[in-house]
């Protein structure tokens, strides 16, 4: 039997409002409509924009579907109409998006995953505070909380990443042109999101996490030795740190020496920090850490603790992590020491062509509750 | 009552005598955290990267563990901010801390360093004490 070929994914990545990711998407659906292409717009956000308004002029619009909720009348991409209309192309605008309640998803993401599914390609835009490993340290960086994400999986997996670049300044401009907002919420914007520190911020972010979807994409293309699905990490095209911290006092020690190992090799740092049931200290320790990850501009990724060698050797195949740093198994015969022990000898077993490195831990003071 | 904790905030230096009069504040039930502020220059973004002294920031934090070893329970943070008092005052704003350790180096407070001082003295809500260590202190550990 034949197998539905799936539909390719490529998505506009932009470090703000009004980069002009909706335009780039609109511009690439003309170029392919007029070159035969069966082009449709399954959900089209022009905030307003004449210039973005002008550019979807001609593309066939799936009409949304309009469900009302506590007397509202909400509007979403009609998915289902979408996959029906079966078009080559469906351009899906803002795909963080949290969908209105009933509708089939949750997320947009996850229609577009059906839609993909339905072997229909599709465009779509994403600003990149909205991915999900990103939020806390955009909200580090900026104060500005954002409220939809999405998984960094889905940008990770997607076929092309293109990042829609400006300068801040560039950025600012246009603002100030009314090209992004109305004229009355310009100078409220300009003195809170769009500040030249902010952008200039997200733009560093932006370009940095789109070079690393590209890796993925990169290590996705190559064809790799062993079999399918193999735990053998893949070949890296550079060195990359990841250090297990768990939510307990002395772990920002591990952390901040693999930072070193890290830099040492010129490599990036994954933090995993395992969550199981935390109390109030084990909590604190977490956010500790992660504040730690966020000022050694680390990649902070909570995981939970069941499964935790099954997750590490998962996150060390998919990020192509090449050493790997944990804390010494105790001595002693406790669940503590038997269970690090169990995990080094999986990891150990499972990781191969992964260094390991055990840190030392340093009692400092009398112990405290750990987590 | 709940147990006394301690800051020791540092910019560039181990204050060894400051942590020991930290342990000795804190007692038995008390938490000393040292605190190493990276500052960064207006002229870059808050999250450069500034690798040479995030390595020395963290030298003085292992520095301060070993220093700090066996005393009352021990804690760190690595800071980033605009100037090292902005750093001490967030940090104080997210975390009680009932006194603030400072620890001049020998020859006194430089560099701007009384400035910061001064804005501590004002602004900190918890107790402020400068230390300078007498001539009887050694051992001073550098990252």
């Amino acid at each position: 039997m034949q197998t539905a070929r799936r539909g390719t994914l490529k998505v506009y990545v932009g470090m703000a409002a009004g980069v002009g990711k909706t335009y780039a998407m609109l511009e690439e659906g003309q170029d392919r409509r007029r070159e035969g292409e069966d082009v449709v717009i399954g959900w089209l956000e022009p905030h307003g924009r004449a210039e973005t308004s002008a550019m979807a002029e001609g593309l066939e619009v799936v009409p949304p579907l309009v469900r009302e909720h506590r007397g509202v009348p909400l509007r979403d991409m009609d998915t289902g109409a979408v996959v029906a209309r079966a078009p080559a192309l469906a351009l899906v605008d803002e795909l963080a998006h949290t969908n209105a309640p009933g509708m089939t998803h949750a997320k947009r993401h996850e229609d577009v995953a059906q839609i993909l599914d339905a072997g229909i390609d599709v465009l779509s835009t994403v600003n990149i505070q909205h991915l999900e490993s990103l939020n806390d340290r955009v909200h580090e960086l900026t104060g500005v909380r954002v409220r939809e994400t999405i998984p960094d999986r889905v940008l990770l997996d997607a076929d092309e990443v293109v990042l829609v670049d400006l300068t801040p300044e560039a950025l600012q401009q246009r603002l100030r042109a009314g090209k992004i907002y109305p004229a009355e919420r310009v100078e409220s914007a300009l003195l809170n999101f769009f500040t030249s520190a902010n952008l200039g911020t997200l733009r560093e972010v932006a370009l940095r996490e789109v070079a690393g979807a590209v890796d993925e994409q990169s290590h996705r293309a190559d064809p790799r030795p062993g079999e399918p699905g193999s735990d053998h990490a893949p070949p890296p095209l550079a060195e990359r740190v990841l250090v297990i911290a768990r939510p307990e006092h002395g772990s920002q020690r591990l952390v901040r020496a693999a930072w070193r190992a890290a830099r040492r090799l010129g490599a990036e740092l994954d933090v995993v920090c395992p969550e199981g049931r935390l109390d109030d200290e084990a909590i604190r320790q977490r956010d500790l850490i992660r504040s730690l990850s966020v000022t050694l501009g680390a990649h902070f990724l909570p995981v939970a603790a069941d499964e935790l060698a099954d997750t590490v050797v998962g996150l060390a195949r998919e990020r192509g992590v090449t050493r790997l740093a944990m804390a010494a198994p105790r001595g002693g015969r406790g669940l503590v020491g038997r269970l690090r022990g169990d995990l080094l000898d999986t990891l150990l077993e499972r990781l191969e062509g992964v260094d390991i490195l055990l840190l030392a831990e340093r009692r400092a003071g009398r112990d405290r509750p750990a987590g | 009552m709940s147990a006394v904790r301690v800051l020791v905030a540092t910019d560039q230096h181990c204050p060894v005598t400051a942590l020991r009069h930290a342990a000795a504040l804190a007692g038995r039930d008390g938490e000393v955290v040292l605190a190493s502020v990276l500052v960064v220059p207006h002229a870059q973004p808050l999250e450069a990267s500034l690798d040479l002294a995030v390595a020395d920031a963290c030298g003085v934090l292992d520095a301060g563990e070993r220093a700090a070893a066996g005393a009352a329970v021990f804690d760190t943070r690595l800071l980033r901010a605009r100037s090292f008092a902005e750093g001490v005052l967030e940090l104080l704003a997210a975390e009680r801390f009932d006194v603030l350790l400072v620890e001049a180096p020998r020859g006194g407070l430089r560099n701007g360093m009384r400035g910061q001082f001064d804005i501590l003295m004002d602004r900190a809500e918890a107790t402020v004490i400068l230390v300078r260590p007498g001539p009887e202190a050694r051992g001073t550990l550098s990252p």
